[in-house]
């Protein structure tokens, strides 16, 4: 009967937040694109909703500067991204690929060589994934 | 894991570092001056501290190890250049008091300071060779005076270390003594902090009240080269481990944690920023248009666009102090009519702002001799309404007149929930609630509360009350769970069922986070939460029945329809997430 109830109900279910769909830039970039306007929330149109949009950037959790470039490393959950003070854009250190090789590797300390040569990464596996 | 990529050589991965015990509680890396050496600081989890505790653990990363060929298989662990390394050194420091210290001296000796974790509140400051691991020179501080002194820092050069009293700044001022002889050199009326492999020292001046705090940059004869005064101001309290020292610039987050920031030392000048976005909320934080997010940023409250996260205006309040979040007083007020923001500033002060340019105009506080607190603002913007001392009773201060107005009574209880317009209160007894005209807290409406149940909230306008059945008060019965919800139409008097959604997991863990009624009242809305599920659950307050469910993210605490009712905002994590019925074109 439990399992009835569940597969009714799940009918009616809209999965808004897919793992994919919870995805948003990395690269402290904003929303910017005009959004449109939504119609009111009603209980007719649920079966409507979506995530329009998210707005904000994901926490990071340590960051060193680069000592020969003005450069800043930066680790968040989805892995280890360089930021450029002079063009204001991150790319992502893609030699190291915790995601999406293998999402159950997080990445959390950074630091730089006093040369700028060697860069340390501290990742931990979340069992959790 | 630790990792180590040669970014002069195809980003190629060197070094592959696993600390046996503190795998999993590494706090911060960092490289010696000749590159040659890790620092790990950990957390140590000792019982002898009391508390937290750090243990710093020494890498020699081993670079020009060449394996030989006729020892055994390279490709076992202990033969191979990727794993190759040798932990040289460890020391436990207890962190719980002031956080432990450590730094490279001029010589590229190692050097940590903090208290002995063997021996309690015994302050040590140890220099270690860091090719050798062996400790070089040790300073111990006295304990035998009072208001208990601790050591702050240590010069680059080891020639002195820093005493403070604990009871700094009311104590008498920092001391340098000679790092040999304990000796007192001189003393320095501010906190120094020696910045790690630079010439320069930070100094803050914690004397002053309030924000923002004073920072210098002096030299190494203490000498002030410049002050920290550039926006944003740079975020820095006693928290060292916040601060990079990179190439003689200092690397921290900005004041209101909405940036990175980097400053040249020599000049305290801002270089660059890395933006951040991350959102915390106040009480009601979107605005009566939907357009703005009220953002609290302490010490600061920006006004965000709600459409592309772009900052409309910050707002900072007028007594140098931060705009009280996470309190229940905590609104923004918009007077519409006169284009005013109101929101409180202290205590007993509320700040005026231009509703469109968020410029202060000026500033209205309550005259009274005793503490304030619960300090709000009727809708008509005429009087501030407020508690003091351990009262509940209610006082009224208007604004216009400068006087304290009567009051007939105050209701029973705490105060539950405002209306969305701020024209009604509610307040809560362990029996019932009160619904009153917040302009006057008379003519109330008492509302029972149903044995066995646990108000929730109310709709915007207190048309509906929602109930969840507690089971601390009355023992649940097989068919009953936690997760019942009963509505109460405060009009007709009558209570509706709300359907049951699925159990998904066992009640005993399963809950729901909070709730929200659409301004139209026909939904409502919850964050349920689960060990494995976490999502909005969705019901027709009119029927009752559910109408779905999405999965939200694990951080999700709190969620507001806008006022126009087209969108959900979900907070999660810092990041707001906007739900709505995409507009389809023809």
């Amino acid at each position: 009967m439990k399992t009835i109830k569940r597969i009714l109900f799940t009918i009616t279910v809209l999965v808004l937040f897919g793992s994919s769909a919870l995805a948003i830039p990395t690269n402290a970039t904003f929303h910017t694109s005009e959004p449109e306007p939504s119609p009111v929330l009603t209980p007719d149109n649920v079966n409507d909703w979506k995530l329009l949009y998210s707005l904000g950037t994901k926490r990071v959790y340590d960051y060193a500067l680069n000592p020969t470039k003005p450069e800043l490393v930066y680790s968040n959950e989805d892995g280890v991204f360089f930021y450029d003070f002079i063009n204001k854009t991150s790319t992502p250190f893609t030699e190291y690929l915790p995601r999406p090789a293998d999402p159950s590797w997080k990445s959390y300390n950074v630091a730089f060589s006093p040369n700028g040569r060697y860069l340390a990464i501290r990742k931990i596996h979340d069992f959790n994934l | 894991m630790i990792s180590i990529y040669d970014l002069f050589d195809n980003n190629k991965e060197i070094k592959s570092i696993i600390h046996p015990r503190y795998e999993y509680r590494i706090r911060s890396l960092e490289f010696s001056p000749d590159g040659k050496h890790l620092l790990m600081a950990n957390d140590g989890g000792s019982i002898g501290c009391d508390g937290s505790d750090i243990v710093y653990s020494l890498v020699d990363l081993m670079f020009d190890f060449e394996p030989v060929s006729t020892e055994s298989s390279p490709f076992e662990n202990s033969n191979h250049p990727l794993f190759t390394y040798e932990i040289i050194y460890e020391r436990n420091l207890c962190s719980h008091a002031l956080l432990a210290y450590h730094m490279f001296s001029d010589d590229g000796s190692l050097v940590l300071v903090g208290i002995n974790g063997i021996s309690v509140w015994k302050y040590e400051v140890v220099s270690i060779d860091i090719n050798t691991g062996q400790e070089l020179s040790k300073y111990t501080v006295s304990q035998d005076k009072p208001g208990g002194l601790h050591l702050f820092s240590v010069s680059q050069d080891l020639s002195y270390v820093i005493e403070a009293s604990y009871a700094y700044p009311s104590s008498p001022p920092v001391e340098l003594k000679d790092f040999k002889t304990g000796e007192l050199i001189q003393t320095f009326p501010d906190r120094i902090y020696h910045l790690n492999q630079t010439d320069y020292i930070l100094s803050s001046k914690s004397s002053s009240p309030g924000f923002p705090r004073e920072f210098k940059i002096l030299d190494r004869a203490l000498e002030e080269i410049c002050t920290f005064k550039t926006q944003p101001s740079l975020l820095l309290e006693v928290h060292r481990s916040r601060i990079r020292i990179t190439d003689e610039k200092l690397i921290a987050p900005t004041l209101g944690g909405q940036s990175i920031g980097v400053w040249d030392i020599s000049s305290c000048e801002l270089l660059w920023e890395f933006p951040l976005l991350s959102f915390s909320s106040i009480k009601n934080p979107i605005s009566a248009t939907g357009e703005v997010f009220f953002n609290d940023t302490s010490p600061y409250l920006d006004a965000i666009s709600l459409e592309t996260g772009e900052r409309k205006f910050r707002l900072s309040s007028s007594i140098g102090k931060s705009f009280i979040g996470n309190q229940e007083d905590s609104f923004v007020y918009e007077d519409i009519k006169n284009n005013l923001l109101y929101i409180k500033a202290g205590e007993r002060t509320f700040d005026i702002f231009d509703l469109e340019s968020g410029k202060w105009l000026k500033s209205v506080s309550i005259s009274a001799d005793q503490d304030l607190h619960e300090v709000f603002i009727t809708h008509d913007f005429s009087n501030m309404v407020y508690r003091s001392g351990s009262s509940l009773r209610f006082y009224y201060w208007d604004i216009t007149n400068q006087e304290k107005l009567p009051l007939q009574s105050t209701p029973s209880g705490y105060i539950f929930q405002f209306s969305t317009k701020f024209e009604k209160i509610a307040f809560k007894t362990e029996e019932y609630l009160t619904i009153c005209p917040f302009k006057t807290l008379e003519n109330c409406k008492r509302l029972d509360i149903p044995f066995g149940y646990l108000p929730m909230v109310f709709s915007g306008d207190f048309d509906k009350l929602l109930f969840k059945r507690n089971k601390h008060e009355q023992a649940l019965s097989d068919n009953e769970s936690e997760l019942d919800l009963k509505l109460f139409n405060v009009k007709t008097n009558s209570f509706l069922t709300l359907e049951a959604t699925p159990k998904l997991y066992h009640e005993e863990d399963a809950f729901y986070v909070t709730f929200a009624f659409s301004p139209t009242e026909d939904l409502l809305v919850a964050l349920y939460n689960d060990p494995n599920n976490h999502e909005l659950h969705i019901w027709n307050s009119k029927t009752g029945a559910p109408l779905g469910s999405f999965n939200v993210p694990i951080s999700a605490r709190e969620l507001w329809f806008t006022p126009d009712g087209s969108k959900i905002v979900v907070l999660a994590g810092g990041i707001l997430y906007i739900i709505g019925v995409p507009c389809t074109f023809p």
